[in-house]
């Protein structure tokens, strides 16, 4: 049975009730009183019970009648218009059903319960079509930046074959060099769709251990370009995966290291633990940054600056960054220096084991 | 299987010894260190750099020899990586400290620190 149906049955049965009830009044309190003889008398007509009860039980049975055909009609009518916004809402649902996110149900009228289902309906419609279209965005630039190297490899296999006298070895270096950026690139997106899905264990671990860690594996690339790297602060006790911990670690020295200034730079890398949380900052000098740049660094595949060196990453270091992050339920916040340079901060929950 | 398990007996008999000095007790099979039987979790290095000192047993060991057994033979000789690791290190194992730098020759382990009432364990 239709919502429509039970409503209209429920209000025609409601009128229904009414009446009788008002039927029933009537005789309980007026016709019972009256005496069921005609009184024959010298006075004018004194209609008996029975006069009365002839002449109007026909009349109440008209009136009943005529209150079910209004009841039944005018609660048709009207549940339809009470239901009318749901039936849109469910159309909008097909729609979305069918693979269409861009369609908005945009419910006009006063504010109630149904206005307000369409608009959370609309909202949740926003964020699915916005979430969409950053994965479509975010596979068509992974696959254009898988293709770059396994093109170049194509193009260095041609020439290699139409030449055979040619000397391989720069070839195989070359080769080895494209080679080895693409598994980087293949790595960082498996990586990335880890801690998407949350798929990691939860162990106590302490942040001070992964930074002097990421300190002592990027020394000598930092010393290479005459960086310095300082790393000081106390325990962070959190939990978390070490090797997604460690990996987040590592990303921020790392940008912190590569994105320097020529020589002479410095990195600080400091960890912090308080009340509310743990915290790793990861600060370093280097060119100015404008605000608007350092508002879209975590894009994936986005490269700030022009300067092209030998470690130039994939674009994928701070997005990375940032998804281990929230998988831990934490914050990355990145901030620019005014001398220059770059601050990055994790924070963490606390981890509930001893310090 | 069989080789798995005889793996297995072949790699428990070569299983280096654990190494105690000071009060510290190092586990090289497990990557273990204990300090007056507190558990002090340590980076790669941090506990490379303390197994050579540890073996050396009190014994004065200079930066570049650690360089090239904590590190390797090829590091960069100008780097700043042991001075580094050393500090971290000391912060690590805590107080009293342990290791001690020998001006202009190296540094080794304070073996006499932790003798009296230390309980290695
Ligand atoms: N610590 C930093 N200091 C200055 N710029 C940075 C820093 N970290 C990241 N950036 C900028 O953000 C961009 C994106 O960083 P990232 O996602 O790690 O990609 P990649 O390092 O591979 O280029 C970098 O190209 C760089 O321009
Ligand atoms: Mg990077």
């Amino acid at each position: 049975m239709s919502v429509r149906l039970k409503l209209t049955l429920s209000y025609a049965g409601f009128l229904l009730a009414a009446g009788g009830l008002l039927l029933a009044t009537v005789w309980v309190f007026l016709l019972r009183y009256v005496p069921d003889q005609s009184v024959a008398g010298p006075g004018p007509f004194q209609p008996s019970r029975t006069d009365l009860q002839n002449a109007f039980v026909p009349r109440a049975g008209q009136a009943m009648v005529f209150l079910l055909v209004v009841g039944l009609v005018g609660g048709w009518f009207l549940a339809g218009r009470m239901l009318s916004p749901l039936a849109r809402i469910t159309d909008a649902t097909r729609t979305a059903a069918a693979g269409s996110l861009s369609h908005r149900i945009r419910m006009e009228g006063r504010d109630d319960e149904f206005r307000e289902l369409a608009d959370a309906f609309d909202g949740m419609l926003g964020r699915l079509d916005a979430h969409v279209a950053e994965q479509q965005r975010f596979a068509a630039n992974a696959s254009h930046e898988l293709r770059t190297p396994l093109a170049i490899t194509q193009t260095l296999l041609d020439v290699a074959r139409r030449n055979p006298a040619h000397d391989h070895d720069e070839l195989l270096e070359r080769l080895l060099h494209v080679n080895t950026r693409a598994v980087a690139l293949t790595e960082a997106l498996l990586l990335l769709s880890r801690a998407d899905r949350r798929s990691f264990t939860h162990e106590p671990v302490d942040l001070s251990l992964f930074a002097e860690d990421a300190a002592e594996t990027l020394l000598p690339l930092a010393e290479g370009r005459g960086v310095a790297i300082e790393v000081s602060g106390d325990a962070a006790p959190t939990t978390g995966s070490p090797a997604l911990l460690q990996q987040l670690t590592t990303n921020l020295v790392h940008n912190a290291v590569v994105h320097n200034l020529p020589d002479g730079g410095t990195v600080w890398v400091t960890t912090r633990a308080g009340d509310e949380g743990v915290e790793l900052s990861v600060v370093n000098t280097g060119e100015a940054l404008g605000t608007s740049l350092v508002a879209i660094l975590k894009e994936p595949f986005l490269r700030g600056s022009a300067r092209t060196g030998g470690d130039q990453g994939v674009g994928l270091g701070l997005a990375i960054a940032e998804s281990i992050t929230r998988a831990h339920d934490g914050a990355l916040l990145l901030a620019r220096r005014a001398e220059g340079g770059l601050s990055a901060t994790v924070r963490l929950p606390a981890g509930r084991w001893g310090r | 299987m069989l080789r798995l398990r005889a793996l297995h007996r072949r790699r428990a008999h070569h299983r280096p010894p654990v190494l105690e000095v000071a009060g510290l007790r190092l586990d090289p099979f497990r990557r273990e260190v204990h300090r007056d039987g507190r558990y002090v979790a340590l980076t790669r290095k941090q506990f490379a750099v303390l197994e050579v000192l540890v073996t050396a047993g009190g014994g004065v060991v200079s930066a570049e020899e650690l360089l090239e057994r904590a590190w390797d033979v090829n590091a960069d000789p100008f780097t700043n990586a042991v001075r580094i690791t050393v500090s971290a290190l000391r912060k690590r194992l805590g107080q009293p400290g342990i290791v001690a730098t020998v001006p202009g020759v190296g540094y080794r382990i304070e073996v006499a620190a932790a003798a009296p009432g230390g309980d290695a364990g």
